[in-house]
């Protein structure tokens, strides 16, 4: 596919091209006739210039016949002389001519350069003034430009700042709006609750007074039944007095034997009202005891469930629990028989028999560990150092012992506090019990203080210091061994 | 008809040197031609078709020249390539075939000393341009504001007895100028080495971007690559980039940037072979560009030649192609459109398969270099035929020049009657 | 019955141009009517001369003088004829042979210029329009007939017209020497002649007369007949007078006259007028329509071997160059080759 189109030109067209390119051309001319004054000046100059060399020129060519105004008689009559003359007066000047020759030569070339360079100088202004007006064109462009800018910048700003008023005023307005309702809002809350919280008061202190009351009716209720209990025992002792006098002691005395072994066994219950008083509750010595021995526990590596653990001493089976809670199979000791049916009754492996005894009955190196928390203070010397040397019998190697007792280092625990429990013989310093057991033959041998009263420390200078060291540090120790 | 083929010829990097070797064995089989060169080399493929003659610019051998019909001229806007062939055409009358409609880049690197590039400015714009010329060179103006506003295509015209534009716009604009003999015939294409069938393309994913060429700043590369990073769908494409990067360090940091390695691949400057297998694996090409300088694509061509769909800037002569063959973009939402035809490619691939099938089509009836040798060598003869009133110009300014001398004040139009019915008589066929 | 005769010249150059103009002029003014010869100069370098010529013949006005108007215009060259008139007859001296006949001849001057085909168009242009408006069309020669036909396709008559001072050719015996007066230019081929006369078994002996239009060729023709060793054969005259001319013609074996492709060719008729034979080229154009080979003259081919054989033909048998000589003066005669046919033909309308 081919579009082909052929200009048309007619005489109009042609006439207006004509006249065109005339006003180009004139264009041109006055351009040319504006040219600097001086141009032409030097121009003009170079042409006086020009003219002088070619006077010279002219003058400095050979001579060879007279000025034509001596050519009148009588002068013709010496032309052949003339020709003579001539050529000598030629060859005298000879040296002359050359030398006004080349400097003749040398003044046109001259006078050419200079033209050329006229030129030169003339495009290189007219170019350097077009540049001149093209860079500060461009230069003016850019102080528009940047006033522009300017402008353009403050009013953003003008615009911004009052854009900002306005925004803090709205915002004052609403904060001031919402402080208001909020405040507003705050005094009808504080109201309400102010007003419950008295009606609460009242109820509470209805209950309390109500709950004082009873409590006061079932105290006085205990004191009864204690009372009754004594008077109860009392009789019944005296009953079992004469009934021993009896003859018929044979039946009786079976009896009476097996009862008067359960004689022993009255401070049982008491005993446990004790601790229930003042050992503490069971979950606190349940955590208590994690914290302290778990690590020891695991650093142990025994297979959990074909543990072999023996808690000697095991009271309310806090530290069996924990043995159970941690998957631990265990065995738990007790001379208390009232301990013992509650530890069964919890579901934990527990026999009522003495310790040594039972120690004494197993292979050596059976067990794993051997645990007493708060036994040793109990036991008379001599059964200590028993227990301690079957212990070690009965452990395997890299088997644990730990034994808990409280801290006589801590003042108010060896003064006072150990005796809370009639029980506790004499309390045990550390050093000697650290001393006991490497002499049986434990090795590792480590003492750990635990249980420290920090938050009834006192603040002050030295004496403060010193003072707490005594009362208020750990009041409990453990010491724990291991089977080579 | 004895033709003279003025071209850049293979291997020279430039589509131009393609054209020529494309259009050539069409027309040796239509006219005479012989091709003129000042390289060094040149392909000996092309010697197959026609015999190639060197020339010096400054020993032209204008017997020999002469001794043709007419003289063909390939001008582009590269003045590397074109520079001389321009010079030879100011001096020696003939048919420019106009590749770039913007040629302030052409005569800006013509010039070594830009001082003549100003002066042809002033020529051909004034005073006015003149200046601007100085603005330009001193940075105040961009390129791309100097090629709108200048594009001094009459300069390239100067000696110009007909000019062949592809670009039907151009075409237009120049007729108006009412000074030469102007044609618009379509660029031609045909590509008889490869033959690709498009049925048995894979559909898988990721489908494959292609984008080839001399790949100047002016082929919106960043915009494509920004608008990659940016689309959800991303890793569905991945894109190839054959050819000549403007700034390959650059691009590829922008890459890097934008987080594209494993979705965009530089392969650089292959072989014809190797990246018509490329095209023919690919389902949708990459043809942007703006700012244009008016010319009409044979990267377009190759695209419908294996039948692939592409997205176009709606500008110059892209903007007319027939949209059922292209996928338009604006050249001011580029990002949004592109966005736009990627997600509608996922959704409906086979549209754009269509605007493909369709290109080829187009290819095939418009842009057969048979019609266009056809074209040139009818264009040829009236161009031969038109001649005598070229040396109208001179003549006018011969007039001119002799009427100022006189009196420049003579310019009544009835003075000139008789003026220009001579010249008129002289240079015009009277006989129609 | 006003008439003006329109032509170009060509300051201080006078050829056979220049003489038809003015014995035309002449004749015109024997047979009563008013004439005058009207010139521009004419050059053809640089090449927008010739454009700018063709411009000044068309704005020529030459429809009227001092308020008498002028009944005919009879241009006889390129870019003569492009002048207006409503009464034009052309008779034909030659186009302007660069852009027709010469193009692609290694002396076409126009073909150097980067513009040649340019001005080639448009002389072919301007010369189209020109032959439309004349009344009637006539020719040198039918060579240049021939011409015009195949490159513009137009016909015309061709009128032949007697050359210069007709009357005053006279015959004597024979001399043994040839005559080529001739302008000395490449066109001529005084060269080919030259190279010829090397090749002659006699020594023949060529004089040439005619000066050279650049005035520097003869220098180089002597010094080419020097190379070849024939100067003391070929003799340079240089300008001569129009008697020594006539003797020259009347005493000679032969004329020699081999131009290229010229388009008339006075030589050849001033030969027949002074009843010698005539030696030409197959290629010479004009001079063949007035040449019967071997009764009024030799046709040699455009080679020095086949001009030397006929030169040495005349040489050796001087017998037969007299007779072809009579020969051509009847022919010569036959033929009708008047001035007052001209004018009839010319002024007839």
């Amino acid at each position: 596919m081919l579009e082909i189109n052929i200009p048309s030109i007619n005489n109009r067209e042609i006439k207006g091209k004509i006249i065109s390119e005339m006003n180009f051309l004139q264009a041109q001319t006055t351009l040319y006739s504006q040219e600097n004054v001086i141009w032409i000046n030097i121009q003009e100059q170079i042409k006086y210039f020009q003219g002088f060399i070619n006077t010279a020129k002219s003058r400095a060519e050979t001579r060879d016949s007279w000025p034509n105004s001596l050519n009148k008689f009588p002068f013709i009559l010496l032309k052949p002389f003339g020709i003579i003359f001539f050529k000598i007066f030629n060859f005298l000047f000879k040296d002359q001519r050359e030398v006004n020759f080349n400097i003749l030569s040398a003044l046109e070339e001259s006078v050419k350069l200079n033209q050329i360079i006229l030129e030169q100088i003339k495009s290189i202004t007219s170019t350097s003034q077009e540049e001149l007006n093209t860079v500060k064109f461009i230069s003016s462009d850019f102080q528009n430009k940047y006033k522009n800018l300017e402008n353009k910048i403050n009013n953003l700003e003008q615009k911004h700042s009052q854009e900002i008023n306005n925004l803090e005023q709205k915002y004052s307005e609403k904060i001031n709006n919402l402080e208001q309702k909020y405040s507003e809002k705050i005094n009808n809350l504080e109201q309400k609750h102010t007003e419950k919280i008295n009606s609460l008061e009242q109820k509470y202190n209805v209950k309390t007074n109500n709950l004082e009351q009873k409590q006061e009716d079932i105290f006085y209720k205990t004191i009864y039944f204690q009372e009754d209990l004594i008077q109860q025992k009392q009789l019944i002792n005296i009953f079992l007095n004469q009934l021993s006098g009896n003859k018929n002691k044979k039946v009786l005395n079976q009896q009476i034997k097996k009862i008067g072994k359960g004689k022993i066994n009255y401070l049982d219950s008491f005993y446990l009202a004790l601790e229930n008083k003042f050992r503490g509750k069971r979950e606190d010595i349940k955590e208590q005891q994690k914290r302290d021995y778990l690590s020891l526990l695991q650093k142990l590596n025994i297979d959990s469930l074909e543990s072999q653990i023996l808690d000697i001493g095991c009271g309310r089976g806090e530290w069996l629990e924990v043995l159970k809670d941690y998957k631990y199979s265990a065995k738990g000791i007790d001379l208390n028989k009232i301990m013992v049916s509650e530890c069964c009754a919890r579901g934990f492996d527990v026999i009522n028999q003495d310790c040594v005894d039972y120690l004494k009955s197993l292979s050596k190196e059976s067990l794993n560990l051997i645990t007493g928390f708060h036994l040793i203070e109990h036991l008379p010397f001599n059964i200590l150092w028993e227990l301690l040397a079957e212990s070690l019998r009965t452990l395997k190697s890299g088997g644990l012992i730990i034994f808990e007792t409280p801290n006589p280092d801590n003042v108010l625990v060896g003064s006072r506090n150990f005796y809370i429990d009639p029980t506790h013989r004499n309390p045990l310093p550390s050093v000697m019990i650290k001393f006991l057991v490497e002499s049986i033959g434990f090795i590792n041998v480590e003492i750990m203080n635990l249980h420290p009263i920090s938050d009834q420390k006192i603040d002050g200078g030295e004496l403060a210091q010193r003072f707490n060291e005594y009362f208020y540090c750990s009041q409990d120790y453990a010491v724990i061994g291991y089977k080579p | 008809m004895r033709i003279n083929w003025f071209s850049p010829l293979p291997p020279k990097k430039t589509d131009i040197a393609n054209y020529t070797q494309r259009i050539i064995p069409y027309l040796q089989s239509k006219a005479n031609v012989t091709l003129w060169t000042n390289q060094q080399e040149w392909s000996q493929e092309i010697e197959k078709y026609a015999s190639v003659k060197q020339y010096k610019l400054e020993e032209m051998p204008w017997f020999e020249l002469n001794q043709g019909d007419v003289n063909i001229y390939h001008i582009g806007n590269n003045a590397s390539f074109h520079g001389e062939i321009w010079h030879i055409s100011r001096q020696f009358t003939g048919i420019v075939i106009l590749h770039d409609e913007k040629l302030q880049d052409f005569f800006y690197m013509l010039n070594s000393d830009k001082n003549n590039y100003i002066q042809q400015m002033k020529d051909t714009y004034g005073q006015e341009g003149g200046e601007n010329a100085r603005l330009f060179l001193n940075g105040h103006y961009s390129m791309e504001f100097m090629a709108e506003n200048y594009p001094l295509t009459p300069l390239v015209l100067e000696n110009a007895l007909g000019v062949i534009s592809h670009n039907r716009n151009t075409y237009l604009s120049l007729s108006q100028e009412n000074q030469w003999l102007t044609a618009y015939t379509p660029l031609p294409y045909v590509n008889n080495e490869f033959i690709s069938d498009h049925n048995e393309q894979n559909q898988e994913k990721p489908y494959k971007l292609i984008i080839f060429g001399f790949i100047g700043k002016n082929r919106r590369l960043d915009a494509i690559l920004q608008a990659l990073s940016e689309f959800k769908q991303k890793d569905s494409f991945h894109l190839n980039i054959y050819g000549q990067l403007w700034d390959e360090k650059y691009v590829k940091k922008q890459i890097e940037i934008l987080g594209l390695e494993k979705l965009v691949t530089i392969h650089g400057f292959v072989s014809h072979k190797e990246l018509d297998l490329a095209l023919s694996n690919s389902h949708l090409g990459i043809n942007l560009r703006y700012p244009t300088m008016g010319e009409a694509s044979g990267s377009q061509l190759r695209l419908w030649s294996h039948s692939l769909p592409s997205l176009v800037t709606k500008i110059g002569w892209y903007g007319n192609l027939n949209p059922s063959a292209v996928a338009f973009v604006r050249y001011d939402h580029e990002i949004y459109d592109i966005h736009q035809h990627l997600q509608n490619f996922l959704d409906n691939p086979q549209e754009y398969k269509n605007k493909g099938i369709e290109g080829k089509k187009i290819l095939e009836t418009d842009h057969h270099p048979q019609l266009y040798a056809q074209a040139i060598v009818d264009f040829a003869t009236q161009v031969c035929q038109y001649r005598c009133q070229s040396s109208l110009n001179r003549i006018i300014k011969r007039v001119s020049s002799e009427l100022n001398y006189l009196n420049p004040n003579l310019l009544s139009n009835s003075s000139l009657d008789n003026v220009s019915e001579a010249i008129k008589f002289i240079t015009f066929n009277q006989k129609k | 019955m006003k008439i003006v005769v329109l032509s170009v010249s060509a300051p201080f150059i006078m050829g056979g141009a220049e003489i038809h103009a003015e014995s035309l002029v002449k004749a015109l003014k024997e047979f009563g009517y008013e004439a005058e010869l009207v010139t521009i100069p004419f050059k053809t370098y640089p090449n927008q001369r010739i454009l700018d010529t063709m411009l000044m013949f068309r704005l020529l006005d030459v429809t009227e003088s001092c308020g008498q108007k002028i009944d005919l215009v009879i241009p006889l060259k390129f870019p003569a004829y492009l002048t207006p008139h409503p009464h034009k007859v052309v008779w034909l001296l030659h186009q302007h042979r660069d852009a027709y006949d010469l193009w692609n001849n290694p002396v076409c001057g126009l073909q150097y210029n980067p513009d040649g085909q340019q001005i080639r168009d448009t002389i072919i242009n301007g010369d189209n329009n020109a032959f439309n408006e004349c009344r009637k069309i006539y020719a040198n020669s039918q060579n240049v007939a021939k011409r015009l036909k195949k490159f513009n396709n137009v016909d015309s008559t061709p009128l032949y017209h007697p050359p210069k001072n007709a009357h005053g050719f006279y015959s004597h015996n024979s001399q043994s020497y040839f005559f080529f007066p001739s302008r000395l230019t490449k066109i001529k081929r005084q060269e080919l002649i030259l190279e010829a006369i090397a090749k002659t078994h006699h020594s023949v002996k060529v004089i040439f007369a005619g000066s050279a239009d650049d005035g520097k060729y003869d220098q180089e023709l002597r010094e080419m007949a020097e190379k070849l060793g024939i100067s003391h054969q070929a003799i340079f005259l240089g300008r001569i007078s129009e008697e020594e001319k006539l003797k020259y013609y009347a005493e000679c074996l032969g004329v020699i006259y081999p131009p290229f492709d010229e388009d008339y060719g006075y030589v050849t008729l001033e030969g027949m007028l002074s009843s010698k034979a005539v030696i030409s080229c197959s290629d010479s154009g004009g001079p063949l329509e007035f040449l019967i080979n071997q009764e009024t003259g030799i046709i040699a081919e455009s080679n020095p071997s086949a001009l030397a054989e006929a030169m040495d033909q005349l040489w050796e048998n001087r017998n037969k160059s007299t007779i072809m000589g009579k020969n051509a003066r009847k022919y010569y005669d036959s033929l009708n080759i008047t001035w007052s046919n001209v004018v009839e033909k010319l002024t007839t309308i």
